[in-house]
């Protein structure tokens, strides 16, 4: 008999309904589980975990995947975005791999989620203290750009030895006056940890300090996850002459909702080669628009 | 999608466990679904053949048994064990002997769960510890009853080198949890 | 003004899919079955199952179908499904001079106990084009198999199993001996447990077996011409069928379960004095299917980053055991191409910043920081 036909004769067909909810087996679940409670109790160390394989590749998402398949029940309402954008090929490629494997309510609405996975922005809006925002990590390590070896960054991170990043800070201000790190810009966690909070950018690493909301971030591919519960204390590196600084958007406003107070991509007008800016959180841009648009009438 | 019974009721259990970890000092309920021995759901969310486990205090023989057969764990002594059960209101001082972690893997710390009589968020008036660290705004006072006093100081002593620790979890007769992370500053008032 | 608009992103992928099977179905020929993958193209079945670290040959078949014959892609699939099996067990060690061979040869001595057994192999073909191929007929296909059939009807049968040719060296006290199963730990579980360095010579051979053969075989390469120096002997390489036990659940006996197809080698290599007297070493490398060049390749890895002193990239067994698991590496290249402009957004800002700074700036930051 034919693998196909025997398949057949199981009742199982090529479709997710063969699969467990949330597609990780509970042993898969467990662990995971175990290690986000670890991860919670050292805010900013980095929890080695097994990491399952997913149908997403590595690099695509699968530790934040994984977080999220560990975290979620029938109940919640998930949102997924990709640069701050629900409509992203890639948030909206997850969303439909969690849709299909749980059945959740989706939205696109920050406010109504009650778990947010994300790559590489925060949203807008400040989060609660029932909702939980997962983050995708392409890169756990801090201290990766100062050191190639895992098992000295280990020793680094134990003995609390930040030394090598301290000194490619301040060589960085010696060569440009400035840091001149964009996004994944490091951080110290309750005052202990050096953490990478993943490629957001500067603005919105001021959103992890001392926040409502618990941030779990996960790398699949290199197999760590860590937390930063609510309430904690999240310092990006600085001196004191050369503070951190976010982005610098100063004279322009969202083309669509314009908007002076958010992160905005910057664009490229096909016909003229113009520069214009547009909010990178689309739902909060939404938002605003439809407030504007009220407001005009 | 369907879920079953069981696994619902451990995700359920563990976004509680979450809660209670990421805010130390609050207390919260656990699924209602849970059965009176909450303790038992509790163990066979976090529990499976991958770790071991540890009981202190009375029947340890025969709930260790029972955990066995309903998690897979395998139990081990107390300085290697993954997890730590602690019936009866204290460890003797055993809790010292229990798994830290080291500098480059922390996480290897035990977890401590503690049976006790009742959790309370705190009221008006004086409570035995204060709480403070991440996952608390300013401090929480919680009130721990049906634990030895004693308990404090061997916490104490196993956590006094962070980032190794332990992480310990409050069950009490009302199905009711609260979670200490070593991260969290106590101060017996 | 282009705005992302929502429903567009997600037709988009739809059809970005559509084309992909598109591609795989425009021509005329017959699809393929699944049958004929498994068959004819069994060497590539065999490195998919290696990379998937799943031995299921007709799963392989059909991920290589579905990747059009992608065998990064189709290792990546059967992974993916792999993570989704239950647990049941572990099988019990097995000792590989059951091995049922089929192929069996020893670069290490003209002869050996047993013989050199050539087997199947494309060591001694020349590498001519045979467009007789392209007019294959079921008929031709008939007539070799009944061919063959005759020719082999004659022949005495190989014995079963084989003698190991380093058990020859070990006897000698030329090779260390074999340490005691026995007193053994339990073989760490990668897939269960992240690894983590040092890592235990089991985590590094997982690591290994699973890992892509195009990274295994640059590694090695490297080490054997020069940048290491193993200087490698093939002790022995055999291809053929290892039995796999488990220990059944009621009454706790070895229970024979099924046979996988396995390629194994065992490279000597150059001699070492740990306890005073020179011994060779032993590099070893065992993977799913027929693929000598990663079994080698693996064994050579193997004694590589046991070396005392690690002087080359091949020697260092976190560089090794980091970079040649396929999954993760085409993952991550293929990564580069998801959107990154918010990032690259903040990368701006910072250039920016960095060019309007004045050389006066740069100056007194730099005296600022000397004292």
């Amino acid at each position: 008999m034919l693998l196909r036909e025997w398949l057949q004769t199981q009742g199982r067909t090529r479709t997710p309904a063969a699969y467990n909810f949330a597609f990780l087996d509970e042993g898969a679940k467990r662990e995971i589980r175990r290690k986000i409670l670890k991860a919670v109790a050292i805010p900013g160390y980095q929890v080695p975990f097994a990491s399952r394989e997913l149908p997403i590749a590595r690099g695509w998402g699968t530790g934040g995947l994984q977080l999220t398949l560990a975290l979620i029940g029938p109940n919640d309402v998930l949102k997924v975005i990709d640069q701050g954008c629900d409509g992203s090929v890639n948030a909206v490629n997850l969303r439909k791999f969690v849709q299909q494997v749980t059945g959740v309510a989706v939205t696109m609405d920050t406010r109504e989620a009650t778990l947010i996975q994300t790559r590489h922005r925060i949203p807008e809006e400040p989060l609660t203290a029932e909702q939980i925002l997962v983050l995708q990590v392409p890169y756990p390590e801090a201290l990766r750009t100062v050191e190639p070896s895992e098992l000295e960054t280990r020793r680094m991170h134990g003995e609390g030895d930040y030394s090598q990043m301290w000194l490619y800070l301040f060589e960085d201000i010696v060569k440009y006056g400035e840091i001149s790190i964009g996004a994944r810009y490091p951080v110290l966690v309750n005052g202990r940890y050096v953490m990478d909070p993943s490629p957001i950018p500067r603005w919105d690493v001021v959103k992890l300090n001392r926040a409502e909301t618990l941030y779990l971030f996960g790398a699949g591919r290199e197999k760590r996850l860590y937390a930063i519960p609510p309430h904690t204390r999240v310092e990006p590196l600085e001196f004191e002459d050369v503070r951190f600084r976010v982005e610098d958007f100063r004279g322009q406003a969202c083309q669509r909702c314009g908007s002076r107070h958010t992160f905005l991509d910057e664009l490229i007008d096909d016909a003229t080669g113009r520069r214009t800016y547009i909010c990178s959180d689309t739902n909060y841009c939404d938002k605003m628009l439809a407030r504007r648009q009220q407001e005009d009438r | 999608m369907k879920i079953a019974p069981s696994h619902l009721l451990r995700q359920q259990t563990f976004r509680v466990l979450l809660q209670a970890l990421s805010q130390p000092g609050r207390v919260w309920a656990l699924p209602t679904a849970a059965p009176p021995d909450g303790w038992q759901t509790v163990l066979a969310t976090l529990l499976d053949q991958e770790v071991s486990f540890a009981v202190l205090g009375p029947q340890s023989e025969s709930v260790a048994a029972e955990l066995r057969e309903l998690t897979q764990a395998s139990a081990a002594a107390v300085s290697q064990a993954d997890f730590l059960l602690i019936f009866g209101g204290g460890s003797q001082g055993r809790i010292v002997e229990a798994k830290r972690g080291s500098l480059a893997y922390p996480d290897q710390g035990a977890t401590l769960v503690y049976l006790v009589a009742e959790l309370q968020e705190g009221g008006l008036q004086p409570a035995p510890v204060r709480l403070q660290g991440p996952g608390i705004p300013r401090e929480r006072c919680p009130r721990i009853s049906g634990l030895d006093q004693a308990e404090w100081s061997y916490l104490a002593e196993i956590n006094r080198e962070f980032p190794m620790g332990v992480d310990c979890f409050f069950l009490d007769r009302n199905n009711r949890v609260l979670g200490l992370p070593r991260s969290t500053r106590v101060e017996i008032v | 003004m282009g705005y992302v608009a929502v429903k567009g992103g997600q037709t988009a992928i739809e059809q970005a899919g559509r084309l992909l099977a598109y591609q795989r179905r425009r021509g005329t020929s017959r699809p393929l079955e699944i049958r004929q993958i498994k068959e004819q193209l069994y060497l590539a079945v065999d490195r998919v199952m290696g990379e998937a670290s799943l031995y299921a040959p007709d799963l392989a078949a059909l991920a290589l179908k579905q990747a059009a014959g992608d065998t990064l892609e189709a290792a990546f699939m059967l992974r993916a499904y792999r993570a989704t099996q239950p647990r049941l067990g572990y099988s019990l060690p097995q000792d590989t001079t059951a091995m049922r061979v089929i192929r069996r040869i020893s670069a290490a001595f003209k002869d050996i106990p047993g013989g050199q057994i050539l087997g199947p192999t494309s060591d001694y073909t020349l590498r001519l084009l045979d467009f007789d191929l392209q007019a294959e007929s079921a008929r031709q296909v008939q007539d070799f198999l009944q061919e063959l059939a005759a020719a082999a009807g004659g022949q005495e049968p190989l014995p079963l199993t084989f003698p190991k040719v380093i058990d020859l060296l070990r006897q000698e006290h030329l090779l260390a001996p074999r340490p005691d199963v026995a007193a053994a730990t339990a073989p760490v579980d990668i897939t269960r447990q992240a690894l983590t360095f040092p890592a235990s010579r089991s985590a590094a051979l997982q690591t290994m077996t699973r890992g892509e053969t195009g990274g295994l075989l640059l590694l090695a390469y490297s080490n054997m011409r020069g940048y290491g120096d193993i200087h490698p002997t093939v002790g022995e390489l055999r291809l053929g069928y290892l039995p796999v036990h488990i220990r059944h659940p009621r009454t706790g006996l070895p229970y024979h379960v099924g046979d996988v197809k396995v390629t194994e080698a065992e490279v000597i290599a150059r001699f070492t004095a740990p306890d005073g007297t020179p011994r060779f070493t032993l590099g070893y490398g065992l993977c799913f299917g027929h693929n000598e060049v990663k079994a080698i390749a693996m064994a050579v890895l193997d004694r590589a980053m046991q070396a005392e002193e690690v002087k080359s990239p091949s020697e260092d067994q976190e560089f090794v055991l980091s970079h040649i698991d396929g999954i993760e590496s085409m993952g991550f290249c293929t990564h580069y191409k998801l959107p990154h402009y918010v990032t690259f957004q903040s990368d701006l800002d910072r250039l920016r910043q960095a060019q309007g700074v004045s050389p006066e700036k740069v100056k007194e930051a730099g005296k600022r920081h000397v004292a």
